[in-house]
């Protein structure tokens, strides 16, 4: 059937998760030969982006794959002074997954014909009838079950173009609808389709109306659902890479350009002041508050030069230190959890440390300290991957190994055997945890719990579409929860959507155990969404309350992503283990094990050096034109008749840039050059220098 | 740079950039017609795409330059595993087959399906039948796949990557038939590129020299 692999390599890795896909860039990127598998069908392990379907798919599934393996017997492979190792495919990986869609079914489909007799009309506003006419759940506008082709286009574009779509308003009763979980006990339940009933009561205003179930669904392949949300940044060791090795040619893009918090005893969301521009213009902070805000963020930027600052309370809390600075408590709130992101028990190096990180990012690309790539985290790894396959890489999805062959003198992993039966050797082996034999395998050690929503708005309104952080402070029996907000200019969800991504750490030890990553939600969706399905709506008037302009939740999921168990001590001295992408808010420590692991395998090799730019040609516009009237150009470049050579990019730009240029230029968007900078702080000398300069743009202080 | 680009608007069209991706069997010749169509040369044993994957073509319409930006496979179709990352938010694509091979157009036709399926909804798709050089082994029909392109809203060609054949003219042809309009595309723009960052300094002086 399929082409048989090469029977050796240098390097094999299984699973194409984000450790496992730099590496195998870094090896063919030195030459070194690389087999790359992985079981699922898809890029990215549990770094994966999905659309909608898939995504579905993957939760019903608990991420177990079905591999279509080939009957045969491993063990006749293995040759006497060899054993075999058994690895186990069904492993789950998500547990506890439900989804919930919120959305009626009231809008005809280009599905089925037998739908597009009974409904003719689309229903213009959502009515009160009950979940029973939309019984007919199992027909052909199932998520997984929309033909290829007939699903998106018309509609899609109706919906894309339809902007005097009336508004709905819907009162808070209205989120009295009930959702039922799909998927929560086991596989079987994928075929079900995600309930969606919605009680929309008869006295719903008429300003908006909620897409249906189909019109949704319709736009499945516009979602890019990540499994492991993270943003990067903007100094951090991902953006580093992705520039020093040419990676970052095959991504692009978004500043996360907000970053929010929830203040103690509030209910709403508010902008955290980060840079010094918002500093200034912060409406929530005082003159006062101001002016120890931004004294405290230049020490922290730069707090190694000023030891007198914080030595003595170098073993003392970093809340400590902070309240020591006179800063409000609301500021104090700002810095440990907003841009420190560090915990309340966090000491006060950890927590400057944390600071400085954050501030040294901050305005590298516009007002932000972060990045988002468009169409998700998913697309990380497969940029990579890429890199790999351009240096040599085998890549083949589809095929995972049932087992490995350890030489049985010197204990070492000399082949694995795939699932079609093949042996095929190898020098070192690194796998992702889900592919590590089950001897090495101990008890899960933690999970993130997590949230996904599709929103019909932004949690907090504003004028241009942003890519916000959101930080939840602890509270009471709550962990802090990391929320990550996308819009469809980021190409992870369609226009008039947003996904919200929502992260808790789930600690094994935790007393108060709350199993259902549901339930763990709850509040953090009283605080950002109008409720919930099942969510108990706060009584009345609360006068700050501001939930007519908070969003609704269309579509949602839960999941537990199950984390590291593996005993690393015991592995072969060739086999490496990547680990999982955890609850790391960034991608650091990612790419540290990465960096660690390829030290650990080709000491005297560079790590990723720069992929060198293909050589770029201009043709010559005139030669061309003339030419190209007949419609051919036939002779070569070396004949000087029509083709300028450029060395790179710069000279390229020039040669645009120049008189005979054909006019405009490349459609490479510059980042924004008016922002105000935070880490301008590293280049004042002291304190009084940076105050003058503050004084210079204008500023009191 | 701003008021040379204003200038330059006057006088002339604009200039578009596409991504243009290519599928196909191994071995039918995808990185052949982009090496002629890049650089005006053939290499009879080319070895399987390396290091090379992304190279960058320009074409002058009447009043518009089409900068085309060309990902080859890098060898990721061979065993069926083609990342999505590859054809996102490709605008134009060319789908070899070999003539003188059956089963390279049967697997065409699968990648057209694949296409149509999974890259945006209005890409421009061109099918090539190369190794036209050796109609004497022809395997398939001109007619026939010229007949499956109509019905597909294709644009078909048979090239030959060896004598130059028609390699251009493909390309004219997709740069023609794609819109042109605001780059051609209503997908979102990425808002940063990681490789210029903001001058130290930031707010203060001019650094739009590029």
């Amino acid at each position: 059937m399929e082409e048989p692999l090469p029977e050796e390599f240098d390097i094999i890795l299984i699973g194409t998760g984000l450790t496992e896909s730099v590496l195998s860039g870094a090896f063919s990127r030195i030459g070194k030969s690389v087999l790359h598998i992985d079981q699922n069908k898809f890029y990215g392990g549990n770094w994966a982006s999905f659309n909608i379907k898939d995504f579905d798919e993957f939760i019903a599934s608990g991420g177990i794959v079905e591999i279509n393996r080939k009957e045969f017997d491993p063990v006749a492979l293995v040759t006497e002074d060899e054993t075999f190792i058994p690895v186990s495919s069904q492993r789950q990986l998500i547990k506890e997954g439900s989804l919930i869609c919120n959305l009626r079914k009231n809008k005809v489909t280009t599905a089925s014909p037998k739908d597009v007799e009974q409904n003719q009309v689309p229903s213009p506003k959502p009515t009160s009838d009950n979940d029973d006419t939309t019984g007919s759940q199992e027909d052909q506008s199932l998520p997984t079950k929309i033909p290829d082709n007939s699903a998106p286009k018309p509609n899609a574009e109706t919906i894309e173009t339809n902007e005097s779509l009336p508004i709905a308003e819907v009162t808070e009763d209205d989120n009295k609808s009930c959702g039922e979980n799909v998927g929560d006990n086991d596989a079987e339940t994928k075929t079900e389709e995600p309930p969606f009933p919605v009680a929309m009561k008869d006295e719903v205003k008429q300003t908006y109306k909620f897409p249906s179930f189909d019109e949704f669904y319709d736009q499945w392949r516009r979602f890019n659902v990540d499994l492991a949300p993270k943003v990067m940044f903007s100094r951090g060791k991902l953006v580093e890479l992705l520039i020093q090795s040419n990676v970052s040619r095959y991504l692009e893009f978004r500043n996360v350009s907000r970053t929010l918090t929830l203040l103690s005893g509030q209910d709403y969301l508010q902008p955290v002041p980060c840079s010094r521009a918002d500093v200034f213009s912060s409406k929530f902070v005082t003159v006062i508050e101001k002016r120890i805000l931004m004294r405290v963020l230049t020490l922290c930027a730069n707090y190694e030069a000023h030891p007198e600052e914080y030595e003595e309370f170098e073993d003392r809390l970093f809340l400590e230190f902070l309240c020591s600075k006179r800063l409000s408590e609301k500021a104090q709130q700002f810095i440990l959890h907003s841009i420190a992101m560090v915990k309340e028990t966090s000491t006060t190096i950890e927590g400057l440390k944390a600071t400085k990180k954050f501030l040294q990012s901050l305005g590298r690309y516009g007002n932000s300290a972060f990045l988002w790539p468009m169409y998700g985290v998913g697309e990380l790894p497969q940029a990579f991957s890429r890199l790999s396959a351009v240096f040599g890489g085998t890549f083949c999805l589809r095929r995972n190994a049932v087992g490995l062959v350890l030489n049985t003198e010197s204990g070492k992993c000399t082949a694995i055997i795939d699932s079609q039966g093949q042996k095929i050797k190898c020098k070192h082996l690194i796998v992702d945890e889900s592919n590590v034999p089950d001897s090495y395998r101990c008890e899960f050690a933690s999970s993130v719990s997590r949230a996904v929503y599709v929103t019909d708005k932004s949690v907090l309104a504003s004028d241009k579409e942003h890519v916000s952080l959101i930080t939840l402070p602890p509270d009471g029996s709550r962990g802090s929860v990391r929320v990550i907000e996308a819009g469809p200019q980021c190409c992870v969800c369609p226009s008039k959507y947003h996904l919200v991504h929502a992260l808790l750490s789930s600690a094994p030890n935790n007393d108060n155990q709350v199993c259902n990553p549901r339930e763990k939600f709850k509040e953090v969706e009283q605080i950002l969404f109008a409720g919930h399905a099942d969510a108990e709506v706060p009584q009345g008037g609360d006068a700050e309350s501001t939930d007519d302009a908070k969003p609704h939740i269309l579509w949602s999921s839960y999941f537990d992503m199950m984390e590291d168990g593996v005993t690393r001590d015991a592995l072969p001295s060739n086999l490496y283990v990547a680990r999982g992408p955890g609850m790391e808010l960034g991608f650091d420590k990612t790419m540290g094990e990465a960096r660690e692991l390829f030290e650990r395998i080709c000491p005297d090799d560079e790590f990723l050096p720069r992929a060198p730019d293909p050589e770029e040609i201009v043709f010559d516009d005139e030669g061309y034109n003339t030419e190209s009237n007949g419609a051919r150009v036939e002779e070569s470049p070396e004949d000087g008749a029509g083709a300028d050579y450029v060395d790179d990019a710069e000279d390229l730009r020039e040669v645009e840039d120049g008189d005979d240029a054909p006019g405009q230029v490349d459609h490479v968007t510059r980042i924004d050059q008016s922002q105000n900078v935070f880490i301008d702080f590293a280049k004042f000398k002291n304190l009084n220098e940076f105050y003058k300069s503050c004084q210079d743009d204008g500023f009191d202080c | 740079m701003a008021a040379q680009r204003a200038t330059n608007n006057a006088a002339q069209g604009k200039i578009c950039q596409f991504k243009l991706v290519l599928l196909g069997e191994s071995a039918v010749g995808k990185s052949s017609l982009v090496l002629r169509f890049v650089k005006g040369q053939f290499h009879e044993y080319q070895e399987s795409t390396i290091g090379a994957a992304f190279l960058t073509q320009t074409v002058c319409l009447q009043d518009t330059t089409v900068k085309f930006e060309i990902w080859d496979t890098a060898g990721q179709e061979r065993y069926h595993s083609l990342a999505p990352m590859y054809y996102r938010g490709a605008q134009a694509a060319i789908v070899v087959y070999d003539i003188t091979n059956q089963d390279t157009f049967a697997r065409a036709k699968t990648w057209v399906r694949e296409l149509q399926r999974q890259a945006s909804p209005n890409i421009v798709i061109a099918l090539a039948g190369n190794k036209a050089d050796l109609a004497n082994k022809r395997m398939v029909d001109h007619e026939e796949a010229a007949a499956y392109s109509e019905e597909n809203g294709l644009l078909f060609m048979e090239t030959s990557a060896k004598t130059a054949m028609h390699v251009n003219e493909i390309f004219l042809a997709i740069a023609e038939k794609l819109p042109k309009n605001e780059g051609g595309t209503n997908r979102p723009r990425p808002e940063v590129d990681i490789t210029q960052s903001n001058p130290p300094g930031g707010s203060k002086g001019c650094c739009s020299s590029h």
